[in-house]
């Protein structure tokens, strides 16, 4: 719609009906844009009242991030005090000096006092800002006085985790490996290395502590403690590829003895489904259709020789998820769904501290598990979660995939493979 | 009605009808007379221009036409578009017969030159005044052309200044540039702190300035870059060079040192001939084995505190069948790799470093250790000459 404001042709009744009409619009237009305005600020403001909010930045559950949180406090304080001056300043300028026909003032250049103080007192803010700025950045690069070594490694669009050999995290004497959820013992400080097998990824655990990014060739660090038990959620944060926002990951906190007993399982030896059993048959069609990529540590093949995956002769980053203890984790693909029911998660992710612990090593039993979820992902993966996979598009990576592919599995071989999946634990 | 210029071009291009039909008759002869129809089309079209556009119909006399008239016009300036123009097509020609990059460069010139050209003759077109045409290009074309130049010119001061970086020597490069770091800020010092400095003065600086580094940049790229030192690796019998301390032609010209450009592992020989690792966190010290990650090139630094020359070998397995050695690994800088029909392991190794020194090794495991079981067949380190070793679990 347009409106003719050009009121020169017409007569002086039409004139002041087009004025009306102008100040009418202008009226509507100020409304609207008020009533905008409202709106947003009020969603935003309502969206910090979120209580399903797992990556609030604002709620510390260790000492980690509880220092970035106080100086947070400062900063912002303090930046905060800055521009209400400043804006006040600035509108007490705008009002007390606004046009109204007075003659321009005497313009004068340079006043020294005033840009030297204008200079230095700046300076000293950010000064005061940077001592305990640096202060916390030293505290968090710390890693003399960690207690327990995790290794991660970001590829797209999944974290793999696994635990070195050492003395540390209570004792580790066979390396364990894992993905998408990291257990740490809660109160114990932690010390992730972490890199990347293609592109750069950041590890970012907002309750625990700040970003890492976790860049290839480069081992970086960054410390983790848990107050107590819990499961903190977190997500990589530097874009990543077409899955970026499916590449999550969790870190779940328990107390010392159900850590030893997760670490234990972890290690266990190799147990085969019984024969003539469905999980039998999937054991088989794991080893047809998976093992390709994904080890399970102590398959063997009807030769009884041990089956050694080789993702990297398959998938770009080299790397595909050990599934040796898939149901003793929750979540799967790149830990973006569930591996419990709807029924059932809450069981685990909302139990109390004292109780975190044991209900995350039940792991997933069937009457539990997401079996929509799981169905659907060996279905057709690439449809539950973008990646590159079509093989008509894989030149520039010299045909190797970056992520799952379509493996036209029939629903029967699912069949097979849900009931094998679901013993390993 | 017919002013006087087109009445010589009718009768002109007349005259030459006619002599074509009556040189046809006469001589019998095709190309004189296409010459001469050729001429008379040429001249009809030329009084058609001239009968349309009028312009010449004009008293001497009258003053107030002679001051009016389109003829009295300012003529269009002298303009360098049409001959880059030029130079850009014959470029692009030369291009399509020679090399792509000139094929660019003069398509580039082409379509810089076509637009400057008709910016140009439509600005002119705009009023009779050539200031305000002037004006009016500029409307148009400085808001592109600026920043355009200001890139070109800061890009190629940027080359310049690179060019001179890598061929003075490292240090000289530091110093250098802290100098001229230090000139800048003086330089900008005195403009701030005397104001009445002349801008044509601040700005003939700049300009040597900057012609200056343009020009060192030029030579030092003529004379070439700085010498960079290549890793000097030649083949050998890994299986020989690996398993022995001896100096060999392949340890000769190593670097004994390596930069800082990643996070890496570091291997350390001690004095008492141990071998220790160091990672980020207090739990490796005294370890038995160092956990490296499968499927990812691992950057492992060694250095060598034994007090001899000595290199650091990898044992990657057994190497009983040909596939096997596929499991094993990029070579580093300055290792050595392979398969040897003398061993059945696979083995790779540091060149000979001297005492103090240290050497890079890349190593990536594309099986776990696992798929290596037993004592004797595990990925390990070890150091020929001496009993240190050092397992390592890939999980």
């Amino acid at each position: 719609m347009t409106y003719d404001l050009d009121m020169s042709h017409q007569s002086p009744t039409t004139k002041m009906q087009a004025v009306e009409t102008t100040t009418t619009l202008k009226s509507v237009t100020s409304s609207r844009l008020v009533r905008t305005l409202v709106a947003g600020s009020l969603a935003m403001l309502l969206a910090g009242c979120a209580t399903d909010a797992p990556q609030d930045t604002w709620k510390p559950k260790g000492p980690n991030a509880q220092m970035i949180n106080d100086l947070d406090w400062v900063v912002f304080g303090i930046a905060g005090i800055v521009g209400v001056v400043v804006f006040g300043v600035l509108g007490f300028a705008l009002w007390k000096y606004r046009d109204r026909g007075q003659p321009i003032p005497e313009q004068t250049h340079g006043k020294p006092v005033l840009e030297i103080g204008l200079t230095i007192l700046p300076a000293l803010i950010l000064v005061g800002i940077a001592i305990p700025t640096v202060g916390t950045i030293m505290d968090l690069a710390e890693t003399a006085d960690t207690e327990c070594i995790v290794n991660v490694t970001g590829q797209q669009w999944w974290w793999e985790i696994d635990y070195p050999v050492q003395d540390g995290c209570g004792g580790i004497k066979e390396p364990i490996i894992t993905s998408g959820q990291m257990v740490i013992e809660a109160g114990s400080k932690v010390l992730v290395r972490g890199t990347s097998r293609d592109v750069i990824h950041s590890w970012w655990i907002p309750s625990l502590n700040g970003k890492r990014d976790m860049v290839p060739g480069r081992i970086q660090t960054v410390r983790l403690q848990a107050d107590e038990p819990g499961i903190f959620a977190g997500q990589c944060t530097e874009f990543c590829g077409l899955s970026h926002a499916n590449m999550r990951m969790e870190v779940i906190a328990m107390n010392s003895a159900d850590f030893a007993i997760w670490k234990a399982n972890q290690i266990q030896d190799y147990v085969g489904p019984a024969e003539g059993t469905l999980a039998a048959e999937g054991e088989s069609t794991f080893i047809s259709q998976c093992s390709r990529c994904h080890q399970v540590n102590g398959i063997t093949d009807s030769s009884d020789e041990l089956i050694v995956a080789r993702p990297d002769q398959n998938v770009w980053s080299g790397a595909a998820p050990n599934l040796t203890n898939f149901m003793t984790r929750n979540t799967f693909a790149g830990a973006s769904w569930d591996l419990l029911s709807k029924r059932c998660r809450p069981g685990v992710w909302d139990a109390p501290p004292s109780k975190i612990g044991a209900a995350y090593l039940d792991g997933v039993t069937e009457s539990c598990l997401n079996e929509v979820g799981l169905r659907e992902w060996l279905r057709n993966a690439p449809a539950k979660k973008p990646m590159y996979t079509d093989p008509e598009s894989l030149e520039a990576t010299d045909g190797l995939v970056r992520g799952m592919p379509y493996l036209a599995l029939s629903e029967d071989q699912i069949d097979q493979l849900v009931a094998y999946l679901l013993e390993r634990k | 009605m017919f002013t006087t210029g087109s009445k010589l071009l009718i009768g002109s291009s007349v005259f030459a009808a006619v002599a074509a039909v009556v040189y046809g008759v006469t001589q019998n002869e095709a190309l004189g007379i296409v010459g001469l129809v050729s001429a008379s089309l040429a001249l009809a079209f030329l009084a058609g221009v001239n009968l349309w556009a009028a312009d010449s119909n004009l008293s001497a006399t009258d003053a107030t036409a002679v001051a009016t008239s389109e003829a009295s016009d300012d003529p269009p300036g002298a303009s360098i578009w049409p001959m880059v123009f030029a130079v850009g097509a014959a470029a692009l020609l030369l291009g399509l017969v020679s090399q792509q990059s000139i094929f660019t460069i003069g398509l580039i010139i082409l379509l810089a030159a076509g637009a400057q050209w008709a910016v140009q003759a439509w600005a002119e077109s705009a009023s009779t005044d050539s200031a305000s045409n002037a004006a009016v290009r500029g409307r148009l074309a400085n808001p592109l052309e600026y920043p355009l130049l200001g890139a070109v010119a800061v890009g190629g001061i940027a080359y310049a200044l690179s060019r001179v970086m890598l061929w003075l020597s490292k240090t000289n490069t530091i110093i250098a540039f802290v100098v001229l770091a230090v000139i800048l800020a003086c330089f900008a010092f005195i403009i701030a702190s005397r104001p009445s400095v002349k801008r044509g003065a601040i700005g003939g600086v700049l300009t040597i300035g900057a012609v200056a580094v343009v020009a060192g940049g030029v030579a030092a790229g003529v004379d070439g870059e700085r010498d960079i030192h290549v890793h000097e690796t030649i083949e050998a019998d890994a299986a020989l060079v690996c398993n022995s301390p001896e100096e060999f032609e392949v340890d000769e010209n190593a670097s004994q040192t390596v930069s800082d450009k990643a996070a890496t592992y570091t291997i350390l020989l001690t004095p008492a001939g141990i071998l220790e690792f160091d990672l980020p966190g207090p739990l490796d010290e005294g370890a038995k084995a160092i956990s490296l990650p499968r499927s990812n090139p691992n950057n492992i630094v060694f250095r060598n505190d034994s007090g001899e020359a000595r290199r650091l070998t990898l044992d990657l397995g057994p190497a009983p069948e040909e596939e096997a050695g596929e499991a094993a690994t990029e070579d580093g800088h300055g290792g050595e790799e392979s398969h040897s029909e003398e061993s059945d392991r696979y083995l790779m190794c540091t060149t000979l470093v001297e005492d103090g020194g240290a050497q890079l090794l890349t190593v990536k495991f594309d099986e776990p250790s696992f798929a290596y079981a037993g004592d004797d067949e595990a990925f390990r380190f070890y150091v020929p000459g001496t009993d240190a070793e050092l397992d390592v679990v890939v999980p």
